[in-house]
């Protein structure tokens, strides 16, 4: 069986965990960026309080009046060690008096507070900007330190973090979903290996499924399985019981009428009770012929069901099948003034002996039925062009049209009541038996395109076979 | 000739008994396989004809018995089961032919006489079959009561199917029989044989059928068509 269109497992699984595994990416990122925002947000604050303290430190150890020079100096390395940083400063003398930087940054410089130095947002010219403020007060006078820069380093920092964090979770998530890919494909191994076996049992035998290796989540359905099949193998158990017993039953008392009737046409031969005789012995060979026929058909049911035990299947000659069915219908082709004879060539099969003499039987009868007085019914086999062996019975009957040639197959399918007494089953067998074999049925018009040829071909040996009905 | 019939529906078992006193043979009847068994110590019978489905005792078992004793008279055997299985041990364990139910009588009939024409052939060399007669310690062939001439390789195909009938014997088997003391015969050549058999034969009553595609068989005419 092909898992083509069917509910995977595998797929299910994955289906369901990759949204969620995108999700839980996603979030991820998310979060880390927020905590990045925060971590990146205290490094550049710290960085610009440090800045602000050097600031101070420098104008305390100068002390003189070239500290807009040195400040100067000092701005500009850090500018240069962070360029984005837009870094602009103002240090002003407890007077107003600006001792270096810009002016305007005064209307930045945060309230006097507890912490020194103060960090806050502020904006400048519509831009936002982050403050650090920081009042100093040395032994030779106070001074109000104000350093501002922009956000455009923390942002691109953050972007920096949110992108790699974004990448290695996916990475994580292409990795979960292979994990559990091959996961998967290793848990379902014993139940593939399962399917193995039970694909090779449908060849035949209604044997259990081994549980040894079965794993414990899947032993109850193997065990249900084990169940349904023993319950079948029963049932068709009973069956053939029940049609052996039915057999046994009914042939003795046909027997007993038959043999009696035999006689008493024997002794009235000449008599005015002939024809009602006849009668009756003819209706006695009609529900004969039903009967063995209605077994035969009960029966091969049985053996297809369970598919051909190839214990039991055998190789049967064709050629020597044939000659004893030749034998065992001469007389009545003889009564009927037929010519029955032989075309045959080696060929042997592998099958069920009394399935294959029934399906010949009744190609036989079927053609003896038909066959019009002084004509031939040829039984043949051999090896056919198409490879496998081959079995056909021709006569020069009516023939059977090409449309009505699917329908005979059928059970209880009778082309018209003009055909004589027939029950319809003749064929069916014949297809039956072909089919637990693997051969198929083929029929055609004889050489000259008159009267009927049934061909059943066989498959050629190594082919697999055997086929379930 | 002497036959016992050992069938237990009465029904069939009176209906072969009257078929084949007929016929021209004598019949003990029982219905059960133990009875038979001790007739079958104290008398002898040309044929028996045993039932395999018997209430107690089965046909089979009684066969097997019989062989142990020794006992080498021709047995038929009839089966109401349709399974080869029945046929197949049967002839293992020494039945001489087998007939499934329901049969024609004159297939019985045919048979029980070929059965007891080939053990008595064993036993004292003589052949018959209707008008025909073979003496085949003598060499000597009778038809109608009139000496019939035959060459040695005649002679070997019509005792065949003399033994065989009413069995077809096939051609090949004919020609292989022959090769033994003469190498050169072919399919080909036992149709020149057959053919100057049935001149031989003439309209006596005893017909030597073609198989087609298989061989030939001796038959009786029936008594109203010649």
């Amino acid at each position: 069986m092909r898992l083509e269109r069917r509910p995977a497992l595998l797929r299910r699984l994955l289906l369901a965990l990759l949204p969620a595994l995108l999700l839980l990416a996603v979030i991820g990122a998310l979060l880390d960026d927020l905590q990045v925002q925060r971590l990146a947000g205290t490094v550049y604050d710290q960085a610009l309080a440090n800045t602000a303290i050097a600031l101070a430190a420098r104008q305390e150890s100068e002390r003189d009046d070239d500290l807009a020079v040195h400040l100067g100096a000092l701005a500009g390395a850090v500018l240069r060690r962070n360029p984005q940083a837009g870094l602009q400063y103002l240090v002003q003398s407890a007077d107003g008096r600006v001792l270096a930087g810009q002016r305007r940054l005064a209307a930045l410089a945060a309230a006097p507070s507890a912490d020194n130095p103060v960090l806050a947002d502020g904006r400048l010219d519509g831009r936002p900007l982050r403050v650090a403020t920081y009042r100093y007060a040395g032994p030779d006078g106070e001074a109000l330190i104000v350093v501002a820069e922009g956000l455009a380093a923390r942002e691109a920092a953050a972007r920096q973090a949110l992108r790699s964090t974004l990448w290695t979770n996916l990475a994580l998530a292409a990795a979960v979903l292979l994990v559990v890919t091959l996961g998967v494909r290793l848990a379902l191994q014993p139940l593939q290996a399962l399917g193995a076996e039970a694909g090779r049992h449908d060849t035949g035998r209604l044997q259990p499924l081994a549980t040894g290796t079965v794993p414990r989540e899947v032993l109850p359905l193997v065990d249900g399985i084990n169940r349904l099949l023993g319950r079948l193998q029963a049932s068709l158990q009973a069956q053939q019981d029940f049609v052996n017993a039915s057999a046994h039953q009914l042939r003795t008392p046909l027997a007993g009428l038959q043999a009696q009737l035999d006689l008493l046409i024997d002794e009235q031969r000449g008599t005015a009770l002939m024809p009602r005789l006849t009668g009756l012995r003819s209706a006695l060979q009609r529900l004969t012929r039903v009967t063995q026929q209605m077994l035969a058909l009960a029966r091969t049911d049985a053996v297809a069901q369970a598919g051909l035990q190839t214990g039991s299947s055998a190789t049967v000659d064709l050629e020597a099948l044939l000659q004893a069915q030749l034998q065992h219908h001469l007389d009545a082709a003889l009564a009927r003034r037929v010519d029955l004879g032989l075309e045959t060539a080696p060929a042997s099969v592998q099958g069920e002996a009394w399935m294959l003499q029934e399906l010949v039987a009744n190609l036989v009868d079927n053609a003896l039925r038909y066959a019009p007085p002084d004509s031939q019914v040829t039984l043949r086999c051999g090896r056919a062009p198409e490879g496998g062996a081959f079995l056909a019975v021709e006569d020069a009957g009516p023939g059977i049209a090409p449309a009505q040639r699917q329908r005979v197959l059928q059970r209880f399918v009778r082309l018209s009541e003009s055909d004589g007494p027939g029950s319809g089953l003749g064929l069916a067998i014949v297809q039956d038996v072909a089919r637990a074999h693997g051969a198929q049925v083929q029929i055609g018009e004889g050489q000259d395109g008159r009267g009927t040829v049934v061909r059943v071909l066989f498959p050629q040996p190594g082919s697999s076979n055997v086929n379930r009905g | 000739m002497r036959v016992l019939l050992v069938e237990d529906d009465p029904m069939l078992g009176e209906a072969v008994r009257a078929g084949l006193a007929r016929a021209g043979l004598s019949v003990d009847a029982v219905a059960a396989a133990e009875p038979a068994d001790a007739a079958l110590r104290c008398t002898h019978y040309d044929l028996a004809i045993l039932d395999i489905g018997l209430p107690g005792m089965s046909g089979l078992d009684l066969l097997r018995r019989l062989r142990q004793r020794g006992q080498g008279v021709p047995v038929l055997m009839l089966t109401a089961r349709d399974t080869v299985d029945d046929r197949v041990r049967g002839l293992n364990q020494g039945a001489d032919d087998y007939l499934a139910k329901p049969f024609p009588m004159p297939e019985l009939v045919a048979r029980c006489q070929a059965l007891i024409r080939r053990s008595r052939a064993a036993a004292s060399a003589l052949l018959d079959f209707g008008p025909l007669q073979l003496d085949i310690g003598q060499r000597l062939a009778v038809l109608d009561g009139q000496p019939l001439e035959l060459t040695p390789r005649e002679w070997a195909v019509l005792s065949q199917l003399m033994l065989a009938a009413p069995n077809v014997v096939a051609k090949a088997q004919l020609a292989d029989s022959l090769g033994a003391w003469d190498r050169e015969i072919t399919p080909n050549a036992i149709e020149i044989y057959a053919s100057r058999l049935r001149t031989k034969l003439g309209d006596a009553g005893v017909v030597l059928r073609t198989v087609r595609g298989l061989g030939y068989r001796l038959e009786l005419a029936p008594p109203d068509a010649a």
